[in-house]
């Protein structure tokens, strides 16, 4: 080990050490910029110049190593006014619009003038007056902020080994500029860029900016890892993607389920917002990040994760659970795995909640639903079906230490519209879980389903399978802002399902008491008052009429409360519960999920269950955390290589069956990724968590 | 989770929180304080002085504004409804500041005013902001105070109504304080979409840009609403005129210097709309603005002001570096190249007609003011507006130039209710035991507008002021109740 002075202090440094590091590393801060901990550093900023005893002149610190004996002095009045020069330089000619710029208090440059410059330069700015470029995906780059550090080349070319941009000139000042000709820039894309943001990681001033990364009421990783932090149980999206890439299936499963004990469910049904959000999505087209977890599910050949999960001691606390539904057994099976003995009651004969009684079959098959129920079952969570709870008091009495009520929204709305009361006239859910127990009703051959979300699709869907020979879907949003998927709706169509968007429902015509059709009216623009009240504004003129045999309301559910149940409900009729601690009024009792929220996303469901067992463990004496360690550590690349027509590569395409095929029976529509396509459509990823991982520089003010 | 103990902790590293961490460290106390930003010192980086009255500075220059007279002068313009014993409090602390200042190594350079008939209230700093921040920073360190950076505030933990403590964030890891008193200074909400939308009624980014603030979500306003502090103030905004404003401009360059002189405005229709001698005043410049909607109004010029800007001058100066009579020379420069880029922020024309075209707006509309204007000129009296004679200078081209001026935000005003030790209190003015607030956090001080000539430096003041009372209050606090 070098053994050197610093300052007049003796230090220990590490063989190979450059003395910038081993002046950090012993708490002496050195400035220094065009160094940074993941590049090989140039020693061209001589910011980072110090004196070493015996030897003529200053020495780049960075690149410069720790010998034996030096005697290195960070601080001089040589040192000083060589550095104020370098500074000052740079600055000069550094676009002074600190109080606009958003990377400000995050800017290596902003901190060094700080820390060098005591008063105003004493060179005169100039102004290089170019202009910024906004026309790449993702990326906004602003060449007069630019110091010329050569970072990003240099991350680029040497760390990432793509090498897209260079040292270029232009009206005799210098700048970065994209691809090898000296005279012209090409795009980002055009020149080969992965996208993996590590220029922009790199960048110590605002040259090379994110633009989700500022201004977007989000914090860093929000904006730069956009599909975790979407998604509400917070998957380590990436993470997984890359496990399926280097084809480790068993370990993506296993690092999807550190977060959700569904993974084959939530690959089939999932409405993935991860993928409205995914970065790729501004270059090109979303990855398919839903159709990868199913794949991973799919495939998951040794199961890791079973061996690597672990049930804490027993605590000896016990645990009612309102509801076998995504949130209450995701909570049941997050408070069993943290100790409790946990009770579900379920009123229904079969556990799975809307999975099993909402969700049509063609989108989720039963054995898919039973294979994760089991799972569920075999670790210890006591499912009683058939047994509906009356009362949240009567539960407590018998000696549970909490209760949650996770009992979703089964009760089906319906518009007090003329001729809604009577036959003909369905509730979406009713509809849907007759249909999954087997007991379908008689729809006749015109199908009118009112409401444009996933609800209604499925509602539409199913009535097709059901026999009916026409089946419309008629709803308030234009086709461009309706609430299901594009998928759904692109499926629904392609089923020979009539849109009709931009409606509003007058009435319901009947005949004899029969029901004969709808009356609509278009719509011109409607909103949601601060009440939540629903305001539209139609056309006078567009009343018409469309015959039914069949209306079914997809227009919303609540949760179906017991009269005698001991809860407050909100004035909407859901469970009053605060959003945060899933308390509610009653000492030791707890809601969740669709039942206080509203009809959501299974997976928010899922996530907001595994919230509330946390929450409900800090009650019963537990801290409220749980860290599941299923999968290895994800390995972190520094190096992606070259790849020519990364940008390119299209979205890889789901496989379903034939519409006219599919809609003859209940089969599942949509076919999971084979390992070929899965692996192509990994390698479509950005990346984008590598560069979170990059070591980052610390401030003056840090040391 | 970490776990910390400290005796008090300090969100945010400001003027307020520096200057708290600083006399509550010297005062024997252990403090803690977190900063979410990766550098110190926040939107204090920017202030160039700070307002005291009676200072040492102000006797040796025979400046005579007294105590009593600022205080009253500070509640005249808020119609009294600033928090009179906050003010009182304030204005007094005020000389002992700059005294204490120096003590921890600040170097003023002078006592100043940067405006016509305004009060010699500004205190001027060496090395602006940055270099204080630099310095208080430094100076905490020495004093023991354990600073995070790039450590949010996420949670304040209380127990039985009182403070216990927070759990800040760092490298990812909640860490865990215990601590019976904080102080907030976390800056306000300035970059708060939704509060501004909210509370002010802008889009902001659109119709109100944010100047020297970053990040500033409101997190420790919220933390203290959480913990029972009332809402005080949220309609007052610190406003400002400034364009052209772009990624590809320099802040204070030589056209925003030049379309910022008393010469001709005009609204987004290319009317006059104010006598533009209140350049001088940077708050009435940004209130006037508030009127239109769009966010921003035009400030036109021509060769003959540009020749006058080069041969003899400014007279509003271009923030403290050009004082009245520096020259810029750099304006034609600029506005050819926002003519080659297609700046939307800086238009042309060889007649006021083109330019009205350039500008996309009425050129009858823009003739009519320009030739009104011209008119007023002419027979040195301002019809309108009452503009003083010797800024009235007609426009005679040959080239007309526009560029907007939008409605800038310096900083939000309101925030946490507070009495004038500094502590956080609910709507009956009950204490919460053991949170102090400070700085633009805290509400009070600024009602609807910041009272510029009356009061110049008030907010740095504010921030420095309140951090340095919370403080001493906080220490005693813990001392007799913690």
């Amino acid at each position: 080990m070098p053994r050197v002075e610093i300052n007049g202090n003796a230090y220990e440094t590490e063989q190979g050490q450059s003395i910038l590091d081993a002046c950090l590393q012993n708490g002496i801060y050195v400035p220094h910029l065009c160094s940074h901990n993941e590049l090989h550093p140039i020693g061209a900023c001589r910011l980072c110049v110090v004196e070493i005893a015996g030897e003529d002149g200053l020495f780049p610190s960075c690149a410069t190593l720790a010998e034996d004996g030096m005697e290195i002095l960070t601080a001089s009045e040589a040192v000083e006014e060589t550095r104020k020069m370098a500074i000052e330089l740079m600055l000069s000619g550094h676009q002074a619009d600190c109080g606009t710029c958003i990377k400000y208090l995050n800017c290596e440059l902003q901190s060094l003038k700080q820390y060098l410059i005591e008063d105003d330069l004493s060179v005169r700015r100039r102004s290089r007056l170019f202009p910024v470029t906004e026309s790449n995906p993702i990326f906004s780059h602003e060449p007069n902020k630019c110091v010329l550090c050569g970072r990003c080349v240099r991350a680029c070319r040497d760390l990432r080994g793509i090498g897209v941009l260079y040292y270029k000139h232009d009206h005799g000042e210098a700048y970065i500029g994209v691809g090898p000709d000296a005279d012209e820039d090409i795009s980002l894309a055009e020149a080969g860029c992965r996208f993996c943001g590590a220029c922009a990681e790199v960048c110590p001033t605002g040259a090379v900016l994110d633009r989700d990364e500022f201004g977007q009421n989000k914090s860093r990783k929000e904006a730069l890892l956009p599909c975790s932090n979407a998604c509400p149980a917070e998957i380590d999206v990436p993470g997984y993607i890359r496990f399926i890439r280097e084809g480790q299936i068993s370990e993506a499963a296993a690092l999807i389920r550190e977060r959700v004990p569904f993974p084959l469910i939530l690959g089939h049904i999932c409405s993935h917002p991860c993928e409205s959000s995914c970065r790729r999505g501004q270059i090109d087209k979303a990855m398919s990040i839903c159709m990868l977890k199913r794949f991973a599910a799919e495939n998951d050949a040794e199961q890791i994760w079973e061996g690597a999960i672990q049930k804490k001691a027993e605590t000896g606390k016990r645990v009612a659970v309102i509801g076998a539904g995504p949130a209450g057994l995701s909570a049941g099976y997050y408070l069993t795995l943290m100790g409790h003995a946990v009770t579900v009651y379920e009123e229904m004969a079969e556990p799975g909640g809307m999975l099993r009684y909402g969700i049509p079959e063609y989108r989720l098959p039963l054995d898919v639903l039973r294979r994760e129920l089991e799972d569920i079952m075999n670790l210890g969570v006591d499912i009683r079906t058939n047994a509906r709870i009356e009362s949240v008091e009567a539960l407590l009495s018998e000696g549970y230490d909490a209760v949650l009520v996770a009992i979703g929204a089964h009760r089906g709305l319906k518009l007090k519209i003329p001729g809604s009361r009577g036959d003909g006239v369905l509730a979406a859910v009713e509809f849907l879980r007759s249909v999954r127990m087997g007991e379908a009703p008689d729809l006749g051959d015109r199908v009118m389903v009112l409401g444009g979300g996933s609800v209604a699709f499925d509602c539409a869907r199913t009535a097709i399978r059901c026999g009916s020979q026409s089946v419309m879907v008629a709803c308030l949003e234009p086709r461009s802002g309706m609430l299901a998927t594009e998928e759904e709706i692109n499926a629904a169509e392609q089923e020979n399902v009539a849109i009709y968007p931009s409606r509003s429902f007058k009435r319901i015509i009947r005949d004899e008491g029969r029901v004969a059709g709808v009356e609509l009216m278009d719509v011109k623009s409607f909103y949601y008052d601060e009440e939540r009240k629903l305001n539209v504004e139609t056309d006078d003129e567009s009343s018409h009429v469309i015959d039914a045999d069949m209306v079914i309301f997809a227009v919303g559910q609540l949760p179906d409360v017991p009269d005698d149940f001991g809860i407050e409900l909100t004035d909407r009729g859901l469970v009053d519960a605060d959003a945060m601690s899933f308390a509610t009024g009653v000492e030791g009792v707890y809601a969740v999920a669709d039942a206080v929220t509203g009809t959501d996303k299974a997976i928010s469901a899922i996530a907001a269950g595994r919230k509330a067992a946390l929450a409900i463990d800090k009650r019963l004496g537990g801290r409220g955390r749980l860290a599941l360690k299923l999968a290895s550590e994800v390995q972190y690349p520094a190096r992606l290589g070259r790849r020519d027509g990364f940008a390119e590569l299209a979205r890889a395409d789901v496989s379903r069956e034939l519409p006219q095929d599919r809609v003859c029976d209940f089969r599942l529509v949509e076919h999971g990724f084979d390992a070929e396509r899965a692996a192509y459509e990994s390698g479509r990823c950005l990346q984008c968590d590598l560069r979170l991982k990059m070591k980052a520089e610390k401030f003056w003010s840090s040391y | 989770m970490a776990s910390i103990k400290a005796d008090i902790a300090i969100m945010g590293s400001g003027l307020c929180g520096l200057s708290a961490a600083i006399t509550a460290a010297q005062a024997g106390a252990k403090v803690v304080l977190f900063e979410k930003q990766k550098s110190p010192g926040g939107s204090s980086n920017f202030f160039n002085g700070i307002f005291a009255v009676e200072s040492r500075w102000q006797r040796e220059k025979f400046i005579m504004y007294t105590r009593d007279e600022a205080f009253q002068a500070i509640m005249e313009y808020s119609h009294w409804k600033a928090n009179t014993r906050l003010v009182r409090a304030i204005v007094d602390e005020s000389a002992t500041s700059i005294d204490w200042m120096e003590q921890q190594g600040v170097e003023i350079s002078d006592v100043i005013t940067n405006m016509p008939y305004a009060q010699h209230t500004y205190h001027y700093v060496k090395g602006h902001g940055a270099a204080v921040i630099k310095q208080l920073a430094l100076r905490a360190k020495e004093s023991g105070v354990d600073i995070h950076l790039g450590a949010p505030v996420i949670e304040l933990i209380m127990d039985g109504g009182r403070i216990a403590g927070l759990i800040a964030e760092e490298d990812g890891e909640e860490v865990e304080v215990e601590a019976n008193a904080v102080i907030i200074g976390s800056g306000g909400y300035a970059n708060n979409k939704e509060w501004i939308k909210k509370y002010h009624g802008y889009d902001l980014g659109t119709n109100l840009i944010p100047y020297g603030n970053v990040d500033k979500m409101g997190d420790g306003i919220r933390l203290a609403w959480e913990a029972g502090a009332a809402a005080e103030g949220m309609n007052a905004l610190e406003l400002i005129a400034v364009g052209p404003v772009s990624d590809e401009f320099d802040m204070m360059n030589d056209l925003e210097v030049a379309a910022s002189q008393p010469d001709l405005w005009v609204d987004p229709r290319g009317r006059r709309f104010c006598d533009e001698g209140i350049c001088f005043y940077d708050t009435s410049g940004g209130n006037v603005n508030t009127r239109y909607s769009e966010g921003y109004t035009y400030r036109i010029i021509d060769d003959s002001i540009i020749h006058r800007l080069e041969t003899y001058g400014v007279e509003k100066e271009g923030s403290m570096e050009r004082k009245p009579g520096a020259r810029l020379f750099d304006i034609r420069k600029i506005i050819d190249a926002s003519m080659q880029h297609g700046s939307t922020e800086v238009f042309a024309g060889d007649s006021v007609e083109e330019l009205a075209e350039n500008m996309g707006i009425d050129p009858a509309v823009l003739k009519a003011t320009i030739d009104e204007y011209n008119g007023f000129c002419a027979k040195r009296h301002d019809d309108l507006f009452a503009k003083k004679p010797i800024y009235l200078r007609a426009l005679e081209g040959p080239r007309f130039y526009a560029v907007k001026a939008h409605t800038t935000m310096l900083g939000t005003k309101g925030g946490i209710r507070v009495n004038e030790k500094m502590e956080a209190v609910d709507k009956k003015d009950s204490p919460i035991k053991g949170l102090y607030a400070g700085g633009f956090d805290a509400a009070g001080i600024q009602t609807d507008s910041y009272p510029i000539n009356a009061a110049t430096g008030l907010s740095s003041a504010f921030a420095m002021n309140s951090g340095r009372i919370a403080a001493r209050n906080a220490v005693e606090y813990i001392g007799r109740d913690g």
